[in-house]
């Protein structure tokens, strides 16, 4: 029996410690996401970074 | 001066020449076949110079012996490797695709799935072998598919079989293109192994980047602090890498730090395989257990992938759970090899890279929570 709960328990360990892993690494890159890269095309064709071309192009973000 | 300590040949044993044959044998490999060389060939040629008859390098003051009391019996060669590990490690690949880190727990099922084996085979059950609770969890620690983990729990955990253990886990990672792809064939369909996924993801910072290891540390240690000390070099590593400041110190990790620790500790693990330790029927069970541990975690990890494909609406080709087990980045590779096999046209190397990296952590995570339990449950 201790084989069969020491088994359970190591692989509660690595599946809690890893989703709480995961919930942070979720929560850290919502909150640092990478700024949009300018769309070079755009700007090069009158467009700046600022108008609502390049928004749509880029998500709105 | 007896003529038996003078000439050596004198004193050769059966078991001793028979050791001489296998650390020929590891060279051959590693030079010629190239696998695992720069494990390999340190560790044959440790067994080498321990097994020569009178050389007296394992006992007393000699080489092997003391540099196998400072750097093996210490732990303190496998921390010194994870520093370098981390800062060869790209985590770009997980931070992207965050979901892959459940593939790299899944697939630690492999080392607790034959420590349950090997401790049946053991003390457990049947009683076929001389494995107590504590060796059963050293064998079982091969399926980490990660070298200095087994090194770490393996030599804390004070199990006499730990140089067979060791030279396991390493030379099954070589093995990795040969164990995985059959399991992988088993345990999908062919519609499965097809499923196209997208090159492509969502970007991460390098902000979070850099706060990814020192968030890791924290998370870890607060819940298996057992694995502190593997984590934390590993995760100091990446941040070396990361952080965009310490270029020099990271080439150092990676290059001068990790290759003088890996000639010495290949030294070392070649210097405990002694004939009279070594040359046993638990050795061969324990070759046997670790090809278990690779094939346990391997489908584990499919296993997850399957219900991931299920949950996800067909979207997760299953194949990227067999990169779960560490072994990086052979398995990636290996993930990417089948599923060319199916789809020509279908790249899963990034995914599988995600799952590989977890698995590295993950074995980690592992390698804590087998040495917090076993005070509770093999005491």
């Amino acid at each position: 029996m201790n084989a069969i709960w020491f088994v359970l328990g190591g692989m509660a360990i690595v599946f809690a410690t890893l989703a709480v892993l995961l919930a942070v690494m979720m929560g850290l890159a919502r909150l640092l996401r990478p700024e949009p890269r300018p769309n070079v095309a755009n700007v090069g064709a009158g467009a700046s970074p600022s108008s609502g071309q390049h928004r749509a192009k880029t998500g709105g973000a | 001066m007896p003529q038996g300590e003078l000439l050596g040949i004198l004193a050769l044993t059966w078991q001793a020449a028979a050791m001489l044959v296998i650390a020929c044998g590891l060279i051959y490999l590693g030079i010629a076949k190239e696998v695992e060389p720069l494990l390999l060939v340190p560790i044959g040629a440790g067994i080498l110079l321990a097994n020569i008859p009178l050389g007296g390098l394992t006992e007393g003051h000699g080489f092997l012996r003391l540099i196998r009391t400072f750097g093996i019996e210490t732990e303190l060669f496998p921390l010194l490797i994870f520093i370098g590990v981390g800062a060869m490690i790209d985590f770009g690949s997980m931070l992207e695709r965050p979901y892959t880190v459940l593939l790299g727990a899944a697939a630690q099922f492999g080392i607790f799935g034959t420590f349950f084996l090997a401790y049946l085979f053991g003390d457990g059950l049947f009683g076929l072998f001389d494995f107590s609770f504590t060796d059963a969890v050293s064998i079982g620690i091969i399926g980490s598919a990660d070298g200095p983990t087994s090194i770490y729990v393996s030599t804390v955990l004070g199990t006499k079989y730990a140089p067979a253990i060791v030279v396991a886990a390493y030379s099954y990672m070589a093995l990795v293109p040969i164990i995985q792809p059959p399991i992988m064939r088993a345990l999908t369909t062919k519609r499965e192994r097809g499923v196209v996924m997208p090159a492509r993801s969502a970007r991460v910072s390098q902000r979070t980047r850099i706060l990814f290891p020192v968030v890791t540390i924290v998370v870890v240690g607060l819940i298996a602090p057992k694995a502190t000390p593997l984590i934390g070099t590993l995760m100091f590593g990446n941040l070396l890498r990361e952080s965009g400041v310490l270029e020099r110190l990271s080439l150092a990790a990676q290059n001068e730090l990790a290759n003088i620790v890996t000639i010495l500790l290949g030294l070392a693990v070649g210097g405990m395989m002694v004939a009279e330790e070594f040359l046993r029927p638990e050795t061969i069970m324990i070759f046997a257990m670790g090809v278990v541990a690779f094939a346990v975690g391997t489908a584990a990890g499919l296993v997850l992938g399957k219900i991931m494909y299920l949950l996800s609406g067909k979207q997760i080709n299953p194949l990227i759970g067999a990169a779960g087990i560490s072994a990086f980045p052979m398995s990636a590779r290996v993930v990417q090899k089948v599923g060319l096999e199916t789809n020509p046209h279908n790249h899963l190397l990034m995914h599988a890279a995600g799952a590989n990296t977890a698995g590295q952590i993950a074995s980690v995570v592992a390698g804590g929570a087998v040495l917090a339990l076993v005070p509770f449950f093999g005491g």
